[in-house]
């Protein structure tokens, strides 16, 4: 089944976060691993993934630096702390939209 | 060049049209470009046709004029719009009091001060202007020259520059007069900073420790031997506070403070200055010396209590203080326009310079960083200062308000402020690439 797009755009940047916590990342290998980790859910297109990166340094939640793994320069992201910080506010907003969608639908389960 | 190159150049070009900061294209280049070698790499192992893959790997970046204009959203040359709407405030206060001052004032050799004060606003500008285009990255590798050159001339200053109040400031040469003390306690700071910021920080060992003090010390020394304290205090204060917020490390700061402090107390008494304490005792006891330093403490104090809420007008006794109303502008403004606008000027100020602070976690680069936080921290020093003057409640001293002060010092500080807003200006177009850092998270807070 295929996800709005509108409904993805919204998470990206926490799932981006919880990704990079993980250990430091290069773009290739973030599309790779959300498309792993969301079972073929998330398809991250490049040139939505690089802007949202970039913003992200600018705002200092995550920084960059290039290394040169196996004979190919990787420019790497690694979160910060105020990225943390930033995680942190996010996945709380996000627990409460659940929430609310889940009490709405009448699923979930919660009480 | 094959045409799998070909391809990735030609999708690479039609991206970096749309950002116009170049400085950013090489980076988003290698970056983008290596992604799509990893996409096609990976689809030929799957089985693609090389034809095939790269087709796929373009079809996955998405449109390269809407990528490139996000981009260019993101990495653009920046103006502090706010800074420089105080900037241009400060101006206008500046250019306002020298007229009120000069076309009121009898005594005509002062008359003529609005021109050169016109001069050195306009040269000034200019710097400024010069400072925030010029890549502020390129003074890193000027800095030992300049250090070279500035302490080369500290130390013959005592040869070339007249005593002037028992101070040697003014250095002339060629029918030039420069004011080498205020410069040096405005570049000194920076050009030190530079040079020790990537030795202190990858290894603050003793030697790099030795190295910072000796290279505080030798320029101390000499503003020593010029008498001029008033410089020197600035200078020694704010090369101790950078070194705490280059290394983070307090207690040595502190210890090397106490030891400053104490020498150079022991330095004011033994070469006799101590009589510059009379300025002190002046402050908490003005009555008693009238005629001396606490008359001036006096006459401030008496014009601000006369300014009352809505001030004196253009018709003050402008006489009353004469030439060094163009030192104490507060004190002018307040006697003309009154108290609330010295609190407004107050208010103002300080908002300016929590301004120039807000900009510290906006910038990224480490050596931009070291630039903002070394002229704001020498803003706040002269600035605090010359409001506390304005207050009559301190010694006054040859500190000159910044921008508003008559005298050819406000050159400098526009060119601080180019050199501040250049950094500003970069902020978001710098490539880490020149820089290699490593994932080192404690080095980020």
């Amino acid at each position: 089944m295929q996800v709005n797009k509108q409904m993805i755009k919204g998470s990206t940047e926490t799932l981006i976060l919880t990704l990079l916590k993980e250990r430091p990342l290069y773009g290739y290998e973030l599309i790779k691993e959300l498309h792993r980790q969301s079972e073929g859910v998330f398809n991250l297109k490049e040139g939505t993934l690089y802007p949202i990166l970039h913003a992200m340094e600018i705002e200092g939640w995550v920084e960059s630096y290039w290394m040169e793994v196996e004979g190919r320069k990787r420019k790497y992201y690694s979160i910060r702390d105020k990225g943390m910080e930033a995680l942190e506010s996010k996945k709380a907003e996000w627990n409460l939209f659940r929430r609310a969608v889940d009490r709405v639908l009448g699923e979930g389960g919660l009480t | 060049m094959t045409n799998r190159d070909e391809r990735i150049q030609h999708y690479l070009d039609h991206m970096c049209v749309q950002v116009k900061a170049r400085e950013v294209h090489n980076d988003l280049r290698e970056e983008l470009g290596n992604h799509m070698e990893e996409i096609i790499l990976d689809k030929e192992q799957e089985g693609y046709t090389e034809e095939e893959a790269i087709a796929y790997a373009i079809e996955q970046m998405g449109d390269p004029a809407v990528v490139g204009k996000s981009m260019h959203r993101l990495h653009r040359h920046r103006m502090h719009w706010g800074l420089l709407t105080g900037l241009s405030s400060l101006l206008i206060i500046s250019l306002l009091l020298t007229w009120i001052y000069t076309t009121n004032i009898s005594v005509e050799t002062f008359q003529f001060l609005y021109k050169s004060h016109l001069i050195y606003t306009i040269f000034g500008l200019v710097l400024m202007v010069f400072l925030i285009y010029f890549d502020y990255r390129k003074w890193k590798k000027a800095a030992w020259w300049i250090y070279i050159l500035l302490s080369g001339m500290l130390w013959i200053n005592p040869l070339v520059s007249p005593v002037d109040y028992g101070v040697q400031r003014f250095w002339s040469i060629f029918g030039l007069t420069i004011d080498l003390t205020t410069i040096s306690m405005w570049v000194l700071p920076l050009a030190i900073g530079a040079i020790m910021l990537d030795k202190l920080r990858t290894k603050c060992d003793v030697q790099s420790i030795s190295t910072y003090i000796l290279l505080v010390a030798l320029p101390s020394f000499s503003l020593l031997q010029a008498s001029d304290w008033v410089r020197l205090f600035p200078f020694g204060t704010a090369t101790i506070i950078l070194f705490a917020w280059i290394t983070r490390k307090w207690l040595y700061t502190f210890v090397g403070a106490a030891i400053a402090g104490l020498v150079t107390m022991m330095q004011l008494f033994l070469s006799g200055e101590y009589r510059r304490f009379e300025r002190l005792t002046a402050v908490f006891n003005p009555q008693n010396d009238p005629l001396g330093h606490g008359s001036y403490n006096q006459s401030i104090m008496s014009i601000l209590h006369s300014a009352g809420w809505w001030g004196n007008g253009f018709d003050t006794s402008f006489d009353h203080f004469k030439g060094f109303y163009m030192d104490y502008p507060g004190v002018m403004l307040i006697d003309v326009f009154g108290w609330l606008a010295g609190i407004v000027l107050l208010l103002g100020i300080v908002w300016f310079l929590a301004s120039m602070l807000k900009m510290l976690p906006r910038v990224l680069d480490e050596f931009g960083r070291m630039i903002v936080f070394s002229i704001t921290m020498m803003f706040v020093l002269q600035m605090l200062y010359s409001l506390a003057m304005t207050t009559g409640k301190v010694p006054i001293v040859s500190v000159t308000f910044p921008f508003i002060g008559f005298g050819s010092h406000l050159i400098l500080e526009y060119a601080m402020m180019g050199l501040l807003l250049g950094v500003y200006r970069r902020k978001d177009t710098i490539s880490l690439r020149s820089q290699p850092r490593q994932p080192i998270r404690t080095l980020s807070k």
